[in-house]
């Protein structure tokens, strides 16, 4: 950890790397220098044509497209569920409707009822 | 070098930048260019793209800056896009010429009190820490950032940003640890 150079110092390098640091890492001085970058920049800013698009619209028109765009969510999920609701009602009404299948009776029509009676004659004379 | 802004003032730059107003952002290049060009600089490894990443960061500050929140701190909102524009310049330097690192170090701005010995041997070790280590150091020790706020720029947890700066001073102070008795 401690140096060979200070054993017993070791704040001492600490200070002067960071001393050596501060020298190497020295920014610009020359304030005409920074005059010129922010000039850079602001014309690379001003060039720029891809600002994002909702930096186009207010804080209100922001509120207010994004309470619309719930609502449209809000009634497209309440249309599907309406729907999705009369089509399982749809189904259960058809699987609920009773089997009202006529019986069978029989029905003798009038001239076979003749018919029988005249067998009924001759069979028993 | 830090410059001290006051809060209520950048406040209505911002806003006022958020409405459109260009000059209102003009003012908060001003305010923040020198601070952003040292976060930059703790990052790539030369003057040339410290000054890449600054315009870089700003104009995606300014593309981003209806998502910012005019209550938070706007430097360090803008010192993390600085941030990150930087480590993309450094990326996209290693992959296109890993090869030329120690020219690159070799870059303008030194101050001409700092001796060609003690440059060399400080160049040579910075380029022995790796890109990480080198950040955290310059921008504790030189810009003096504390370990939560270079985790949150660099992307890394603050312990590791405190064990980085651990082992980058070892290693420079190791470096140039001959050297002080000769100056």
């Amino acid at each position: 950890m401690n140096s060979p150079h200070d054993p017993l110092l070791p704040e001492a390098d600490d200070l002067f790397v960071r001393r050596t640091l501060v020298s190497h890492y020295q920014p610009p001085t020359d304030p005409s220098y920074w005059e010129q970058l922010e000039s850079r920049v602001m014309a690379r800013v001003r060039g720029d044509g891809s600002r994002d698009w909702s930096a186009w619209l207010s804080g209100w028109a922001r509120y207010g497209l994004a309470a619309a765009a719930a609502a449209v969510i809000v009634i497209g999920v309440a249309s599907w569920q309406t729907r999705a609701a009369q089509e399982r009602l749809a189904v259960r009404e058809l699987l609920d409707t009773p089997d009202e299948i006529p019986l069978l009776s029989e029905v003798v029509a009038p001239a076979d009822r003749d018919r029988n009676k005249t067998l009924r004659y001759l069979l028993t004379h | 070098m830090g410059e001290v802004v006051d809060r209520s003032v950048e406040q209505g730059h911002v806003v006022a930048a958020q409405r459109g107003d260009p000059e209102a952002f003009a003012c908060l290049v001003r305010l923040h260019q020198r601070r952003a060009y040292a976060v930059a600089r703790a990052i790539v490894l030369t003057h040339e793209d410290a000054e890449d990443a600054v315009q870089e960061g700003f104009l995606h500050a300014y593309r981003a800056l209806q998502r910012f929140i005019p209550d938070q701190a706007f430097g360090a909102w803008l010192h993390r896009i600085v941030a990150n524009a930087a480590l993309d310049i450094t990326r996209r330097k290693k992959v296109r010429d890993a090869d030329t690192l120690a020219d690159t170090m070799a870059s303008p701005f030194r101050d001409p009190a700092e001796s060609d010995e003690l440059r060399r041997r400080l160049d040579t070790a910075l380029a022995s820490l790796g890109d990480r280590q080198r950040s955290v150091i310059v921008l504790h020790d030189v810009e003096g950032f504390k370990h939560a706020e270079i985790g949150q720029m660099l992307g890394i947890p603050e312990g590791t940003a405190r064990s980085d700066l651990h082992h980058a001073r070892a290693r420079l102070r190791q470096a140039l640890s001959g050297i002080r008795s000769q100056l």
